[in-house]
């Protein structure tokens, strides 16, 4: 491997599977459950997505950006079964995020539509940027934008009312 | 509670998923305790794509890769950078001309492949998504999607400029499977003083795969196409290049529009005096929706009124959109021009 002028090439291993999965379990954990805003479901997916992962670890460059497009396409899938129970998240310190509209914000969270929540989640939760975004939902970053405004005029609309 | 501006949502929508993440009990769990037969029992789901972005270019791996780069001659509009050795020619065609333009980047060559997989790609009779991120002053990119050989193929450069120079700091392809992954290229390359073009080849090798331009002219940063094939004072474009507006129940595409002034290409510094008009040939087909610009890019963007623009699209098709900009002041379009839009299924 050269460094010149023109380019100077990086290479990185990737971690081994197992010190992978554990360090990265609870954080995967937290966004399938944001994701579908089911307590319930999220470690099933989690698991899901670490699953896919495995058979392909040799090849795989970006382990979390591959764990991430993994959860959010099996927690897509999840939401197309259109299950009709919900385990709702728990809120931490429940009577003060009832005092100030957590609780009703939940609701209309998660009552967007999948796409909407995925952006939010992913740009609010993970601090994505716009084309990280683009590229987890497998989407153009116009439609990402789209996304992000329509889901926020949904908010304020859903807790204004 | 009355949240009514973009910021108060914003923030409060970061608070409740941070209250949401800390109430989800995820003990540690290590992979060992993890029954094998979850492999077997898992269904197939259908999206197969990766990531990449700026933030983890500087982590993108070429694990084995064998780049060697020289640089054999350089000018002021012509800086040549040719990398290592041929790649020969095994697997058949020595690639085919390419010409793929944005409205900040442009590339021709005369030749261009990628070989992955065991599999020679040159885009020749696919048709190729031509897009890329707008960005701002800094930073810009020229994505391209493509299927050939019954897989998914990428090209994406990432660039960054400065006073005097754009370059670029990536360079990536898909890596010739389904589910694609990447192979990235990391570094600096075609460094040029801004507004010229980039000439020459390019070779970078990754293990077996590798990506090759013959004679290639390549520019980033460019100034807006608009400028040139608009007259009057003033030019006035959407950001994005080649849109495509997903059709279904809740989803769109949103970009801005920006007016330039043509005697310097570059955007107007007073910007609120214009108004912009977004008009859809076919409103059956295409809803439009203008806004100003949205909170998040006004300290990058000069915004004149109404910028901001969401389409939505009843069906799949091709139309367009009349973009006009208008001086507050007079009442008068000072620019004007047609965006061709194409309407397509939604991913995923």
């Amino acid at each position: 491997m050269t460094t010149t002028e023109a380019g100077d090439v990086l290479a990185t291993t990737a971690p081994a599977f197992e010190d992978f999965y554990r360090t990265a379990w609870a954080g995967a954990v937290r966004l399938a459950a944001l994701l579908t805003q089911d307590a319930r479901a999220a470690e099933d997916l989690a698991q899901e997505a670490f699953t896919r992962i495995y058979p392909k670890w040799a090849r795989v460059e970006q382990p979390q950006a591959y764990l991430r497009t993994a959860i959010v396409n099996a927690c897509r899938s999840w939401q197309s079964r259109r299950h009709t129970e919900r385990s709702k998240l728990p809120l931490l310190a429940t009577r003060e995020a009832s005092e100030l509209g957590f609780d009703a914000l939940a609701d209309v969270v998660a009552a967007l539509p999948y796409r909407q929540r995925a952006v939010l989640v992913l740009r609010y939760h993970s601090d994505l940027s716009e084309a990280e975004i683009a590229d987890a939902l497998g989407c153009r970053r116009g439609t990402v934008k789209s996304l992000a405004s329509r889901a926020l005029a949904n908010l304020r609309k859903g807790i204004e009312e | 509670m009355s949240p009514t501006t973009h910021d108060d949502i914003e923030q409060r929508v970061r608070e409740l998923f941070d209250r949401q993440a800390a109430g989800v009990d995820a003990e540690d769990r290590a992979w060992d305790d993890v029954p094998v037969a979850w492999v077997g029992d898992l269904e197939v789901h259908g999206n197969r794509r990766r990531r990449t972005g700026r933030g983890i270019a500087a982590v993108a791996a070429v694990a084995a890769a064998a780049v060697l780069v020289a640089v054999l001659g350089s000018g002021e509009r012509t800086t040549r950078v040719t990398t290592g050795a041929r790649a020969g020619n095994p697997l058949g065609t020595p690639g085919t001309a390419v010409s793929w333009e944005t409205n900040q980047v442009e590339l021709h060559a005369d030749a261009f492949r990628i070989d992955a997989d065991g599999k020679r790609f040159t885009a020749q009779n696919a048709h190729v998504e031509v897009f890329g991120d707008p960005g701002d002053a800094h930073y810009q990119t020229l994505e391209l999607r493509w299927t050939e050989h019954a897989v998914e193929m990428r090209l994406n450069i990432y660039f960054a400029s400065d006073a005097n120079r754009w370059w670029a700091t990536e360079i990536a392809t898909y890596d010739g499977t389904a589910p694609g992954g990447w192979i990235s290229y990391a570094g600096h390359f075609f460094a040029t003083p801004l507004l010229a073009t980039y000439t020459g080849n390019l070779d970078l090798r990754s293990g077996t795969a590798a990506l090759h331009f013959t004679n290639l002219r390549l520019r980033a940063f460019r100034p807006s196409p608009a400028c040139a094939q608009q007259t009057g004072a003033f030019a006035v474009q959407a950001n994005d290049s080649n849109i495509s507006v997903p059709v279904g129940s809740g989803m769109g595409y949103a970009t801005y529009a920006t007016l330039f002034d043509r005697a310097t290409c570059t955007p107007v510094t007073d910007a609120q005096r214009y108004r912009i008009t977004w008009t859809a040939a076919d409103p059956a087909l295409l809803t439009v929706k203008a806004q100003d610009c949205l909170p998040e890019v006004r300290a990058s963007l000069q915004c004149a009124a109404n910028a901001y623009v969401d389409f939505s699209a009843a069906w799949m098709g091709r139309t367009t959109v009349h973009l006009a900009a208008i001086d507050r002041e007079t009442n008068r379009v000072v620019a004007a021009t047609d965006v061709p839009i194409a309407t397509v299924a939604a991913s995923g």
